[in-house]
């Protein structure tokens, strides 16, 4: 049972990272898509930064304020998510709840990643010698603890009621 | 035991994160000798392929020096914190903080992940000598270097890898090869598998339990 639900796990997993680690053409459809995506992450940022900051302003994928930071590919925790949505979609549990679950845990984890990146935006503001750290050491870190805690608590959810478990 | 395993972890993750003065020296050193056994051989005289450590500050840094077949050369910055560090501490976080119940699995895990996980992020030094570059020294089928490509992509260069890609060895190894150490963190899902019971008789045949007849009575069987 176990086993089996790593494999599901790996195989979900894998499909999932490989859709997005991709080389896709450089002009292509799917990198306009995960171009507009990126558009989007940043104004999501930009609201959000301008609760602090009003003179925060967003061109395209890059927030500009006080310092800029541009939203690329790798910002968008893709990996939290990735290994997320491939624990819960492998879970043992009806498919409405595991749909469910996934799209309330993305949710979350989006406006984590959200609150990430503005906390960069300060960092490269206030202390910008130490945004390596927080950037690629610690936030790395929090993000997957974040993905591992939400599956956690969607392992309550998805067990919950009678378990009449699909296969 | 659950909670006990977070301190713990919790602990040694911040105690391998802290740039302890002459670590990242001696992280550069062993790396680079231990790199230099796996790497060397992919390059063939006169190409070569050496590291060495950046300096005689206390830098996490090596410097990679690639020279191709005819005579090209150039050296490159390679972050050793990033990975393999960082990763290889995590490991050794989560080797270390369950409870020691057998030492022969638990050291078998460990080396392996320790010697495993930095290969994982050498795929980064494959990928840069078999790519269409001046230092190319691979000449990798196109369907390979792409399925490199994928899996450094995926496995190495996601900031977050750093950290799921050891706890992930980590479960595996241990699932693997020393379960006794996974009943100190199992969630939910996992328990019943590893549950100090399974782990006493790991092959159980389930068998409905005897009927017991505590007061001594006879049933009557009915009939119909």
């Amino acid at each position: 049972m176990v086993a089996r639900n790593a494999f599901r796990f790996a195989l979900i997993s894998g499909v999932l990272f490989g859709l997005y680690s991709f080389p896709y053409a450089e002009n292509g459809l799917s990198e306009g898509w995960i171009q507009q995506y990126l558009n989007g992450y940043a104004h999501c940022v930009g609201a959000y930064l301008r609760l602090f900051e009003s003179s925060v302003s967003v061109h395209g994928n890059t927030v500009i304020g006080t310092a800029s930071i541009q939203i690329v590919k790798s910002c968008d925790a893709m990996e939290a998510v990735i290994l997320f949505a491939a624990a819960v979609l492998a879970f043992p549990a009806p498919i409405v709840r595991k749909l469910t679950a996934l799209v309330a845990g993305v949710a979350a984890i989006t406006c984590v990643n959200v609150i990430r990146i503005s906390s960069l935006y300060f960092v490269l503001v206030d202390r910008p010698q130490t945004f390596e750290f927080w950037h690629l050491e610690l936030w790395p870190l929090l993000m997957i603890v974040t993905s591992l805690v939400l599956f956690l608590l969607g392992t309550r959810f998805l067990l919950r009621g009678p378990l009449e478990l699909s296969r | 035991v659950r909670a006990r395993f977070l301190l713990r972890l919790f602990v040694l993750i911040v105690l391998g994160w802290v740039p302890w003065p002459g670590l990242g020296n001696l992280v550069g050193r062993v790396f680079s000798a231990f790199a230099n056994v796996v790497a060397g051989p992919l390059a063939r005289y006169p190409a070569a392929i050496e590291f060495r450590p950046e300096g005689p500050g206390d830098s996490f840094n090596a410097i990679l020096s690639v020279t191709n077949r005819t005579g090209i050369y150039q050296e490159m910055l390679w972050d050793l914190r990033r990975a393999p560090y960082l990763p290889v501490a995590v490991f050794l976080a989560f080797s270390l903080a369950p409870p020691m119940r057998r030492l022969r699995p638990r050291l078998l895990v460990i080396a392996l992940g320790v010697l495993g996980l930095p290969l994982i992020s050498g795929l980064r030094l494959l990928l840069a000598i078999s790519s269409d570059s001046p230092i190319r020294l691979l000449e990798l089928p196109a369907s390979a270097e792409f399925l490199l490509t994928m899996a450094c992509r995926t496995l190495v260069l996601p900031p977050g890898m750093a950290y799921a890609l050891p706890a992930m060895t980590w479960l595996a190894l241990s699932w693997w090869l020393d379960r006794s150490a996974l009943s100190a963190v199992v969630p939910l899902a996992v328990e019943e598998a590893v549950s100090p019971a399974t782990l006493a008789e790991p092959v159980r045949t389930m068998r409905p339990a005897p009927r017991r007849n505590p007061g001594g009575r006879k049933t009557r069987r009915r009939t119909r």
